[in-house]
């Protein structure tokens, strides 16, 4: 305990000491004022087009985009640099199979994604073999008229 | 009351230093509050526990409740059932209401046990709610709902308890101490931790809480155990109830049955040592050997060196303390802050045998809020010896340690809201692979279709949240902060 008035003014010794939480601290506050003002600190959520929220395995923005806005979940959308590679645009399916995301694939196609027949379709799977996508190649082989195509897949180059 | 003090600072002042130390707890906890509100209810066991006080009215619930083997929890669903009811459909407002209001409640109550008369000792506070918030043993309590969690409101019957215990005697905290330990006996079984708390704070000479208070709370305790054991034949929980950690990896029931099926006391040894070990060196987590596990084979995380680091830091720092107070004690003389300490050092005792079935950090969060408080005091100390040292290199090496030390706990503190962000991510994802009929949500809406409403309701809240993606994340993050174990 502080046994007098003089030792209670705190030195810079210990304001160093203990000043680390103070730095938190002033996060706590930002937060606590802007949740007050209705801003939202530390909580960004960007903008996704359907396809890159399939290769960031969002399930929740998949499903906002596709029951809310209206998004036509069968067409390419254009995907930010360094999600998939050098890949820019992408159907949000082919993105999951890219992505090697088997939940997001199964979930596009409850939705009511549509896996397109014949050489289509074959990509697909073809994609998931090269990308070593084995839970995702089982689901799409279920799709269709349920063909194996893979005997004429290209090698896969590791 | 009178203005004279200890520190010379005159009352006004005092008070204006135990406000200051509260509104900082209660910004920080709002901090934290603030990312429990940002996600959406959790789906596992919330989902399944709404569904089951929706279609159960509470008489029938506590019945339920009293006969099942194993646990004997009965006012567990009692808890959510009450304010299920009272919520009207808007069950996530609700839920998360009372869920931030249980991190600033802690807040408060953390730091009410605490005397803060000046700007040294307002110092050491900031450290404290590190400690209490930023630990590995405190984040289930956030972490996860079911939609209450439990495990939060024994730590905050802790916490009550204790702040009871302290200050004059009056009856109507006799009355509240018995009550509190009825509640929380009843909620959970480490509720049982209120009575270890109030025996341990009357040994050490806290007299807030009389002694045939005590005596009344040690007879329902005895009750407790009588009706556990005899007539309602609940017993102990059975090693196939639960996976636990062990070694360097989690056994499912089957091992666990295979390894320890012929001699289980061996099992519950190393759960009561693990469970001690976790809480002052943050090392084994939930019976896992993380960071051993990862330094014998190259592949550790920075984030688990941290924690045991900061964790076994705080523990040493306690250490120092107590050995510091030794000529005192055998002087005769006990300070409340000496007190405290020894509860701190009961409750951890009885909070890891209490959780010998098996391990999980959060188990023992009532034993990590009085390790933490236990730091916060020794601390505090540490800071007031800092302003009467002269400066010599001894002083020079004690600053830096501190500041370390508090350093380490701050990330840890982040890191708390880190884990949150993430799990607001995880939990979305969740609702949009629940599927009605399979499990969480294994119901049959024919039979039940408010159950079925129920379920597509928060899904659809769960759809409207927008919560930020990790993926965005600087890459090393996760490699600094924690996970909740």
């Amino acid at each position: 305990m502080t046994a007098n008035g003089a030792a209670a003014r705190p030195s810079a010794l210990q304001f160093v000491a203990a000043g680390a939480p103070l730095v938190a601290f002033l996060g706590s506050l930002a937060i606590v004022a802007g949740w007050a003002v209705g801003a939202s600190p530390f909580w960004s959520v960007p903008t996704f087009t359907l396809s890159e929220a399939a290769a960031a395995r969002d399930a929740g923005e998949v499903t906002r985009l596709i029951e809310r806005e209206h998004v036509d979940p069968n067409r390419a959308w254009p995907v930010r640099a360094g999600l998939l590679d050098e890949v820019r645009s992408a159907t949000p399916l082919e993105a999951a199979v890219r992505a090697r995301r088997p939940e997001i694939v199964g979930l596009l196609l409850r939705l009511g994604v549509v896996v397109p027949d014949g050489p289509p379709r074959a990509a697909l799977i073809c994609l998931g073999v090269r990308s070593a996508a084995d839970d995702v190649v089982t689901l799409l082989l279920d799709t269709g008229d349920r063909s194996d195509p893979r005997g004429g897949c290209p090698a896969r180059v590791d | 009351m009178s203005d004279a003090s200890a520190t010379g600072a005159p009352f006004a002042s005092r008070r204006g230093w135990r406000l200051a130390a509260h509104a900082y707890a209660v910004v920080v906890a709002l901090g934290i509050g603030y990312f429990i509100a940002g996600s959406p209810l959790q789906v596992s066991e919330a989902l399944r526990n709404m569904m089951a006080v929706q279609r159960t009215d509470l008489y029938e619930l506590l019945v339920l409740q009293f006969t099942q083997g194993g646990f004997l929890r009965p006012l567990l669903m009692a808890e959510i059932d009450i304010p299920f009811e009272l919520a009207q459909g808007r069950y996530f407002e609700v839920f998360k209401t009372i869920h931030v209001a249980q991190v600033v409640l802690a807040a408060i109550l953390f730091v009410n046990l605490r005397p803060v008369r000046n700007a040294v000792e307002m110092l050491a506070v900031p450290f404290g709610l590190a400690l209490l918030f930023g630990s590995h043993t405190f984040a289930g309590t956030v972490t996860e709902a079911f939609p209450i969690n439990t495990f939060l409101t024994i730590v905050l019957c802790c916490l009550a308890a204790a702040n009871l215990a302290q200050g004059p005697p009056s009856r109507r905290k006799d009355a509240a101490a018995v009550t509190l330990f009825v509640v929380a006996a009843l909620t959970v079984e480490t509720g049982l931790l209120v009575w270890v708390c109030l025996a341990a704070a009357w040994i050490a000479g806290f007299r807030g809480v009389s002694g045939r208070a005590l005596l009344v709370t040690t007879a329902a305790l005895a009750a407790y155990m009588a009706l556990r054991f005899g007539p309602l034949h609940v017993g102990a929980p059975a090693l196939v109830e639960r996976s636990s950690g062990f070694g360097f990896r989690v056994l499912d029931p089957p091992e666990i049955i295979a390894r320890f099926g012929d001699n289980p006391l061996l099992f519950y040894a190393y759960n009561v040592a693990a469970q001690v070990l976790t809480v002052l060196f943050a090392e084994p987590k939930a019976g896992v050997w993380v960071l051993v596990r990862g330094l014998s084979t190259g592949d550790w995380l920075l984030r688990d060196l941290l924690g045991v680091a900061a964790t076994t830091g705080a523990t040493v720092l306690i250490g120092w303390y107590a050995a510091s107070r030794v000529p005192v004690w055998r002087r005769g003389e006990v300070a409340d802050d000496d007190r405290w300490l020894f509860v701190a050092a009961a409750m951890l005792a009885g909070n890891a045998v209490i959780s010998y079935p098996y391990t999980k950090s959060v188990i023992v969060s009532p034993a990590g809020t009085f390790h933490a408080l236990a730091a916060a005091i020794a601390f505090g100390t540490a800071l007031e010896r800092l302003g009467r040292a002269r400066l010599r290199p001894a002083l020079a090496l004690a600053v830096v340690l501190l500041t370390a030390l508090s350093a380490a706990w701050t990330v840890r503190l982040v890191g708390l809201h880190y884990r949150l962000r993430e799990k607001a991510f995880l939990t979305r994802n969740d609702w949009m692979f629940v599927t009605v009929g399979r499990p969480p949500a294994e119901v049959d809406v024919r039979m039940y279709p408010a159950a079925g409403r129920l379920i597509e309701q928060l899904r659809e809240e769960a759809v409207s949240m927008r919560v930020p993606n990790p993926v965005f994340d600087p890459p090393r993050a996760s490699r600094v902060f924690e996970e909740a174990w």
